[in-house]
């Protein structure tokens, strides 16, 4: 089991890592989700020992890292753009951390070969690594990382590079293959899908600190803090005045006190309108313009600007969803309503 | 490094300021004042301005055509296209005697054809050293600009083109200033070697023509006067440096935040008539600059009284003395290979852990040393032979007889060669491998072992065959420290040339083939490491 406590890392006057908790118990897979530069890369490269924490503690079944060199760590970490060494084969680069560990020549063969095809690689072992494309280079990296059966493996934006339609295959390949291996993952990733596919728990990381660490679903479901929600893709957010009766006015309307997240202030709190929620009619309280139409697979979303409210986006039936430029009604089912905090609650009260 | 480059070139610095032991700046000024010495600077200084112009003129639309054409046995042509660079200067100016001297084929022909008698004879003329550094610096336009311009995007142009500019505003507005740092080095490192051209003038020029370096060997070894040679060493070194700190200067502006693409991507075969036609002709161009006098020199050396035959290679190998040469011929052969592997040893072994200090030292010592180790390259050969021949005497031992000196030399010579092949391999290894060793289990130790030795052997070789190359070839400060009864090849394609008489000729030719030939497979052998060399190119 891996414990993070407190870790602060300082590059000069940056504070890459602000102080960071965390507990990840065995098997567990953790996606790591953050816009660039909210430090996921530096927790991963602390966690490997490649970055030593400015305070704070790092610790694995009870025992202290703090002295114990990454080589010595027995973590995997696969890297962001591989950082596959050019100057050896595919069979040279994923047999390495076993050559390490002085595994016999044929021991190292057969385990190469093994993990070649688990990543769907089988017969490339004399392949030059940078002759491969870029989805065969991020398995050759998978496999290299895999070889040596890491108690931890870490995974730094491993789809990053990839086009579209590749990640998505990808992500259902990762997926079966960590479940089969029942490893514990830490995966980094700026892309929301990829973190809720990936995480039985998503850490929603923002300057150096984690602003969330929920199961995907209740992070979906109930985004604890304005920068989590906007992060998740949710726009439709906007400051209410609450009534006397308790009810609260927006500019869309006024509508029944809603739940608010664990441990957030109502006093606090942003009105959130999920888009599934809202529907398009013939006759509605809010008439406004369709500005844009984005592909969401099945379905398609819409932003509707209103004369005196914020812009609504709705998610429509592709099928049936008006065209750019049209005149539009709307309502909003009370169901899609939903308080979102400003800020997190602090990690006590999680 | 401070015995053997610091202390001779301080020595000529005393001598030139303190000719008779007591600080003396008149006589200095004396001496650099006299007009036959403004001359000797203000040839130096026109003929590299212009070779330098010449050679990025002629040489661009080769540039071009490397990096926007895709053509047959384009691999083989570019490789051969650098050839010359690598050819000791001996063998260019044999080959251009055999082209435009006297005994030219050429001319023979040219002469039957129109009457009259040779008239390509330019040989001691202005037009045969302009040629020569041509053809020497060619490659370094070809592989400096090209590079870049195979790199740049060609889409840039074509947004130009799109703007309503046409193929030469294009190429006037976006091509050339984005070309600009590669032109700049490029002008800078033919200026500087033109400036310093020595064997090339010293065979080509005839008495008529010195630069600063002829000079200076002329008044050491003919004239025995070696104040005026340390003078005009003064001049010369004042001038290269000079010259290096404008060019660092103006390099740092040039930098251009750039997109490179993969050369690969940017370069396609030729469509349209015209385009087969440029590439076409160009070609021819470069085949008959670059390899015509080349292959007239391997004429030449095949050529005796009696018709063609290996006789002059023949005499080469036969055991007795030669006029002009104080051992059999062979014997320069041996001594040359057995002063490089030596040089190669030395220099490999020094740059390695000069390469270490610069690559894993940052900071200003770092950077002092860097500047430090690039300094015989920018003093020439000769200033290194002259600053031996004065100062080595002193030494409590007495290196001036011992066969190490001229390995030495050239050691020092190739150091930079060595440095700049491996040290830009050493820094571009990507700290993440040794991360990704580490994570995979390496110790440091052992990371360094896996990662770092394996990508800065293959740097190392690519040194050492540059190492190789440069002593086999050198001659500026050979021709100060040879002992007479140990000449090394180019020493003896020198002598032989100075010899009169038709069979000396030949066996120059043929000693300039023989010494072409091992060159050429040192660099053969080097482009074979460096083409699976990563992080470099």
């Amino acid at each position: 089991m891996l414990v993070v406590e407190g870790v602060v890392v300082r590059f000069g006057a940056l504070e890459a890592l602000a102080g960071v908790d965390l507990t990840l118990p065995p098997g567990e897979r953790l996606s790591v989700l953050g816009p660039s530069g909210s430090g996921k890369s530096t927790l991963l490269r602390a966690i490997a020992g490649l970055e030593p924490p400015t305070a704070g503690r790092l610790s694995w079944d009870g025992r202290d890292l703090a002295g114990v060199p990454a080589h010595a760590r027995g973590f995997g970490l696969m890297f962001q753009d591989y950082v596959l060494f050019p100057h050896r084969d595919v069979a040279g680069n994923v047999a390495f951390g076993l050559r390490m560990r002085g595994e016999p020549p044929a021991g190292q063969r057969r385990r190469v070969a093994e993990v070649l095809a688990m990543v769907g690689l089988g017969g490339y072992e004399r392949r030059e690594v940078s002759r491969l494309s870029g989805g065969e280079q991020q398995r050759v990296a998978l496999a290299r990382a895999l070889a040596t059966e890491p108690r931890l493996l870490m995974l730094d934006e491993p789809l990053g590079a990839l086009d579209r339609d590749l990640r998505q295959r990808l992500v259902a390949d990762l997926g079966r293959l960590f479940a089969e291996l029942s490893l514990t993952i830490v995966y980094v990733t700026h892309d929301q899908e990829e973190a809720l596919s990936m995480g039985d728990r998503v850490a929603v990381m923002r300057a150096g600190r984690i602003e969330a660490l929920l199961p995907p679903g209740e992070l979906w479901r109930a985004p604890p803090s304005e920068f989590v929600a906007r992060f998740l893709g949710f726009n439709n957010l906007v400051e209410p005045e609450e009534l006397p009766d308790g009810r609260l006015q927006t500019p869309w309307g006024t509508f029944p006190s809603a739940p608010v997240g664990p441990g957030a202030d109502p006093g606090a709190s942003l009105v959130l309108v999920r888009p599934e929620g809202v529907q398009l009619s013939a006759e509605g309280p809010l008439r406004g313009k369709i500005v844009a139409r984005t592909f969401r697979g099945e379905r398609v979303l819409l932003r509707v600007e209103l004369p005196a409210a914020p812009a609504l986006e709705v998610l429509a039936d592709w099928l049936d969803a008006p065209a750019v430029g049209q005149q539009v009604s709307l309502v909003i089912e009370p169901s899609a309503v939903q308080l979102v905090p400003v800020r997190a609650a602090p990690p006590s009260a999680r | 490094m401070l015995v053997f480059f610091v202390y001779p070139v301080a020595s000529i610095l005393l001598l030139g300021v303190a000719p008779e032991g007591r600080p003396d700046l008149g006589a200095l000024v004396a001496v650099l004042s006299r007009p036959f010495v403004l001359e000797v600077a203000w040839f130096t200084l026109w003929q590299a301005a212009l070779s330098t112009l010449l050679t990025v003129l002629l040489a661009l639309p080769g540039a071009y055509l490397f990096a926007r054409f895709d053509f047959p046995a384009k691999r083989l042509i570019s490789a051969l296209a650098i050839v010359p660079f690598v050819l000791p200067t001996v063998v260019v100016a044999s080959a251009f005697l055999a082209l435009l001297g006297p005994r030219s084929p050429l001319n023979a022909w040219l002469a039957g054809l129109l009457g009259g008698e040779s008239p390509l004879r330019l040989e001691h003329t202005i037009w045969a050293i302009l040629l020569a550094h041509v053809f020497y610096n060619y490659a370094i336009v070809l592989r400096l600009v090209g590079g870049l311009w195979s790199q740049l995007d060609p889409r840039l142009e074509e947004a130009a083109r799109m703007l309503g500019a046409t193929r030469w505003q294009a190429f006037r507005q976006v091509t050339l200033p984005l070309l600009r740092p590669a032109l700049a080095s490029a002008a800078s490192i033919v200026f500087l070697f033109t400036f310093t051209s020595f064997g090339v003038i010293l065979l080509l020029g005839g008495p008529r023509f010195a630069t600063l370096e002829v000079e200076i060997y002329r008044q050491t070894a003919q004239l025995l006067n070696l104040e005026v040679a340390a003078a005009l060493s003064l001049l010369q070194m004042t001038a290269l440096g000079a010259l290096l700190l404008l060019y660092s200067r103006y390099q740092a502006r040039l930098a251009v935040g750039l997109r490179l693409l993969p050369a690969r991507s940017t370069a396609r075969p030729p469509r349209s008539r015209r385009e087969r036609l440029f590439v076409a002709a160009n070609l021819a161009g470069m085949g008959i600059l670059l390899g015509l006098p080349l292959a007239v020199l391997l004429e030449r050396s095949l050529a005796r009284p009696a018709g063609y035959g290996l006789g002059n290679y023949a005499a080469l190998f036969a055991p007795e003395r030669v006029s002009g040469l104080f051992v059999p011929p062979a014997e320069a052969i041996g001594n040359s290979l057995f002063f490089a592997a030596l040089a190669c040893a030395l220099a490999v072994s020094l740059g390695l852990l000069a390469s270490a200090a610069i690559a894993y030292r940052r900071g200003p010592l770092g950077h002092a040393f860097d500047a430090l180790l690039m300094l015989p390259l920018g003093t020439s050969a000769v200033i290194v032979g002259f600053g031996f021949l004065v100062s080595l005497g002193r030494l409590p031992f007495d290196l001036r007889t011992s066969p190490l000196l001229i390995p030495l030399a050239h050691a020092l010579l190739a150091l930079p060669f060595v440095v700049r092949s491996v040290t830009p391999v050493m820094r571009s290894i990507d700290r993440r491998l040794r991360e990704a060793a580490a994570v995979l289990g390496a110790s440091p130790g052992r990371a360094w072992r896996e990662v770092d030795l394996p990508i800065i052997g293959r740097a190392a070789l690519v040194g050492a065959g540059f190492a190789f190359a440069v002593s086999l070839g050198e001659f500026g400060a050979t021709v100060f420290i040879a002992r007479p009864e140990a000449p090394t090849m180019p020493l003896a394609v020198f002598r032989l040339l100075g010899q009169p008489g038709e069979l000396s000729f030949g066996m120059a030719m043929a000693m300039a083939c023989l010494l072409m030939a091992v060159t050429a497979a040192a660099m053969l052998l080097i482009d074979r490491f460096r083409a699976g060399a990563v992080g470099q190119l």
